[in-house]
């Protein structure tokens, strides 16, 4: 019986994807994928079943999911896998799922280690103590549209859908008319994080567009005070909450 | 009792005439006491009367369980007087309680011959029933209930058998009216609300269900009755319920070890595994010699992370088991998570050769040694053969699951392997780790590698399935941590207590250990006090991301962001949010004693963002059962009912757009 499994790889495939989405893409009789590259293929490959195909999907998203949906109308268990979460990642998994919908196919997916799961990891600041709430937003939509953007939440900034060196530089633009050039910036990925500024950002865009992969994450702490109106711990002033752990953190 | 009675009024005063069929599990007994005092009144009679006389202990053994005795009585019987129907009756009766339909239709054709006996004729019915014979049993059960009256106990049986013919054939309707004739024509009697019980059951009518198991045992309470509404309550998921259920069979026979076992097993159900271990103890007590009972309480303490009393249990039940495979395996699987490696390789070969059927357990436990022993290629290797071979079930799950970890713990793909490097001198290190909302499953591959380097790990974990792999991946663990709620100074204390230079020391949680830690943060705070201590924090997946892959996307078009919020954001002045991303709503405990004012505010902030229709899924105490669908307008009446355990998801507004 057919069954259509979205596959969340986190943010860093390597490290954060899960053992119950590697034991569903091991059920799976095809696994498509998207935004991997060769390792990290080849990394997926080992968890699979013998003889399941792992299969790019590539061209356009009709088209990816045309394939997919004929795989799923034989009866067969197929996987499309991303780094992230495939609802994030892209149009593609939405719509596949929409037409499982109409079919009565059924279909299932699991958590994945995301952007702000990672970011609140790296700098050390709790949610619900130190922040009380967070906002994520891909940078290619700060680029294409005016977000609402809360002050008093810290910011987090993937970079899953493709970015032209352009599009990277309105994304600066859009965080540098929220946020003053002094303030805080950090660069994380899976192995390190570095302490920068928003206006270093804007200042090195065309060297730093060189080094975006996407499991690249930008953190901004809040431009106000977060604390919670009702669980304060009754200082006067109310600080915006930064990250710890100087120690770790480069720069 | 007047030995000179005859036996038909001897059947009256022993109220043996209200006793009615059993279908393998159901009977109505006077009090065993009874019962055992009838059988030593009635008297070894010699000359005439002494048939019926035997006859009739025949029939009370048969009530008191002994069938053996009860089929020598009954035959010896039939041999000394060939014509007396009611014995033929009372063995055809035996032959079905045994499943012996061919031989009991045979038997009771022989009695009704004879004399045409009410109860003869419906058990003949169940004999039928027993054989798959559809219309004979129908034709039989009628000519019972004609036979028998209105009013006659074997009248009610009849009509409850064809309930259960109903039932059988899934017309549930007329299987409960079946029933229902039986509990009014036997008012007094427990046993027509207990199948009546069953089909509402069947049905899904748990309610009804339920109703009809408290007038069966209001009527008579059974230990049997209180077992089975037990596992009811027990499959509703509640707990507590089941667990009264089990105190109450146990107020009628405090001397049942299986009794101890059902709330030891509760207990585990439950989480409190504290209480678990003292109900194994006790069960113990009552069966000393019973491997299976020694096996779950050295399970219970593996799970409270009490390795050293889960080894004398285990070595307790090898002795008492005398090399039963069932109980080898899992002693062998304890003694390899608590460390004890020697020996076990020779075990695993000497399981093997016992029989083919073990060669799946066999390599499972060839991969958890060598999981345990950091030789993770051949333990991922030892996984894949469970997989592939014939092993079903649990083992073939439980094979896949730590297949994935011992491939997750080999060297990573470009070089790099488990381990994050070493300690600068004089420092130690503490890991932060969360194992997701679904743990162990939903555990990140960074975070298996991280307690694989640990060289000690803590954790407030009450999954039965942690311990396992924990055992396995981990040198040494602490006691599973309860009661941590509240207790962050006592136990940052604990795990502090332990960091000596040199050392790694993890703390291992559920979901994100920042999102609503607090343990986590007073971790990272001593160890910003004391210096001396690295630490590092493995997020994995929090509510927010298990939620969030569950908001469901718009048809063509993924998702551009996320937020996260606290109910209490909404009560900032000025409060912005971007209602076009899903949103995850957290509630604060604060959210218990917040005045009306106060929550309409919090109503209204939302209000100002999402349509009065816009779907919210309503998540409860945990994330990966299914959320409520509410309407955006329905949170307004819910001032006063929510706390923190609940979270809410917000789907993206409609006409967000796709990518």
């Amino acid at each position: 019986m057919a069954l259509f499994y979205v596959l969340g790889l986190g943010v860093d495939p390597a490290q954060h994807a899960t053992v119950e989405t590697l034991q569903a893409a091991g059920a799976c009789d095809a696994v498509y994928c998207a935004g991997l590259d060769r390792r990290q293929r080849e990394f997926l490959a080992r968890f699979l079943a013998p003889g399941a195909a792992l299969i790019e999907a590539r061209g356009a998203e009709g088209e990816a999911a045309r394939n997919i949906g004929a795989k799923l109308s034989q009866g067969k268990t197929v996987g499309l896998a991303t780094p992230a979460h495939p609802f994030y990642w892209n149009g593609l998994a939405g719509r596949i799922v929409g037409e499982c919908v109409k079919g009565g196919v059924p279909w299932q997916t699991f958590g994945a280690v995301s952007a702000m799961g990672l970011a609140i990891s790296k700098v050390g600041l709790t949610l619900g103590t130190d922040i009380f709430g967070l906002q994520s937003f891909d940078a290619a939509a700060l680029a294409a549209r005016p977000v609402v953007l809360n002050p008093e939440w810290p910011v987090v900034i993937y970079f899953y859908a493709p970015l032209a060196p352009k599009d990277y530089d309105r994304t600066l633009k859009a965080l540098g008319a929220f946020f003053p050039a002094a303030h805080e910036a950090y660069w994380c990925s899976t192995a390190d994080i570095l302490k920068t500024s928003v206006g270093a950002l804007i200042s090195g865009a065309k060297r730093d567009f060189r080094k975006l992969v996407p499991s690249t994450v930008l953190f901004l702490p809040a431009k106000a005070a977060g604390a919670s109106p009702l669980e304060s711990s009754g200082s006067a002033e109310s600080k915006v909450p930064v990250p710890r752990a100087p120690e770790w953190i480069r720069g | 009792m007047d030995k000179g009675l005859t036996v038909e009024n001897q059947i009256k005063l022993l109220g043996l005439d209200d006793v009615e069929a059993n279908f393998g599990c159901l009977l109505e007994l006077p009090s065993c006491g009874g019962l055992e005092n009838a059988l030593a009144k009635i008297g070894r009679r010699r000359g005439a009367g002494k048939a019926e006389s035997l006859a009739l202990r025949g029939k009370i053994l048969t009530l008191l369980y002994r069938y053996p005795q009860a089929r020598e009585t009954l035959e010896s019987v039939v041999d000394l007087d060939p014509r007396l129907a009611r014995a033929r009756a009372w063995l055809g009766e035996l032959n079905l309680l045994e499943g012996r339909f061919e031989e009991a239709r045979a038997e009771l054709g022989r009695a009704l011959a004879l004399e045409n006996l009410p109860w003869a004729r419906f058990h003949l019915a169940a004999a039928f029933a027993g054989l798959g014979k559809k219309s004979e049993t129908r034709q039989e059960l009628e000519r019972a209930r004609k036979l028998a009256g209105a009013g006659h106990p074997a009248a009610a049986a009849a009509e409850a058998l064809g309930g259960l013919l109903e039932a059988q054939e899934r017309r549930w309707d007329s299987a409960a009216k079946a029933l229902g004739r039986c509990v009014a024509a036997l008012p007094k009697s427990g046993w027509p609300y207990a199948l009546r019980a069953r089909i509402r059951k069947a049905q899904g009518d748990m309610g009804e269900c339920l109703k009809d198991y408290r007038s069966a045992l209001e009527r008579r309470p059974e230990i049997w009755l209180y077992l089975e509404r037990s596992r009811i309550h027990e499959e509703m998921g509640d707990i507590d319920r089941a667990l009264e259920d089990v105190d109450g069979a146990l107020r009628l026979d405090p001397r049942r070890a299986d009794l101890y076992r059902r709330r030891s097993h509760l207990q585990v159900c439950r989480r409190h595994y504290h209480l678990a271990a003292p109900d194994c103890s006790k069960a113990l007590e009552l069966e000393p010699r019973n491997a299976a009972i020694a096996l779950e309480r050295a399970m219970v303490n593996s799970i409270r992370n009490r390795p050293d009393l889960a080894l004398e249990d285990a070595a307790l039940a090898e002795r008492l088991s005398a090399g039963e495979a069932g109980i080898l395996i899992e002693v062998i699987r304890l003694r390899i998570s608590s460390g004890k490696l020697e020996g076990q390789l020779r075990a695993i070969e000497r399981l093997r050769a016992k029989s083919a059927d073990y060669a799946g357990a066999a390599d499972f436990l060839l991969g958890c040694y060598r999981l345990k022993s950091r030789d993770f290629r051949k333990a991922a290797k030892a996984f894949a053969l469970v997989k592939g071979g014939a092993a079903e079930g649990d083992l073939s799950r439980k094979a896949g699951f730590y297949g994935v970890v011992a491939s997750a713990l080999l060297d990573q793909p470009g070089g790099g392997s488990c381990a994050p490097g070493p300690i600068p001198l004089g420092r130690s290190r503490l890991n932060i780790i969360g194992l997701g909302v679904h743990p162990p499953y939903s555990a990140s591959l960074e975070t298996l590698r991280a307690i694989a380097s640990c060289d000690l790990i803590f954790n407030n974990l009450s999954e039965p399935e942690i311990a396992g792999l924990l055992g396995l991946l981990a040198p040494e663990c602490e006691p599973t941590m309860y009661d941590v709620r509240g207790a962050d100074s006592r136990w940052t204390a604990a795990i502090f207590d332990k960091l000596k230079p040199g050392m790694t020391v993890g703390f291992v949680t559920r979901g994100h250990p920042l999102v609503c830690g607090g343990l986590a943060h007073s971790l990272m705070e001593e160890a910003e006090r004391k210096g001396g201590v690295e630490y590092r924090i493995y997020g994995s997946i929090s509510s927010m991301n298990s939620l969030a892959a569950r908001a469901l996307p718009p048809e063509s078009g993924g998702h551009w962001g996320e937020q996260v919020m606290f109910y209490s954001s909404f009560l900032s002045p000025g409060f912005r949010a971007e209602a076009r991303v899903p949103s995850v709503l957290y509630f604060l405990s604060s959210v218990q004693t917040i005045d009306r004012a106060g929550y309409d505010a919090f109503y209204s902030g939302l209000e100002r963002l999402y349509s009065k229709e816009h779907p919210c899924y309503f998540y409860g105490r945990t994330f990966n059962m299914a959320p409520e669908l509410l309407a955006l307008r329905e949170l307004k009446e819910l001032h006063g009912k929510l706390d923190c355990s609940y979270t809410l998801l917000l789907p993206a507004k409609e006409g967000a757009g796709s990518r």
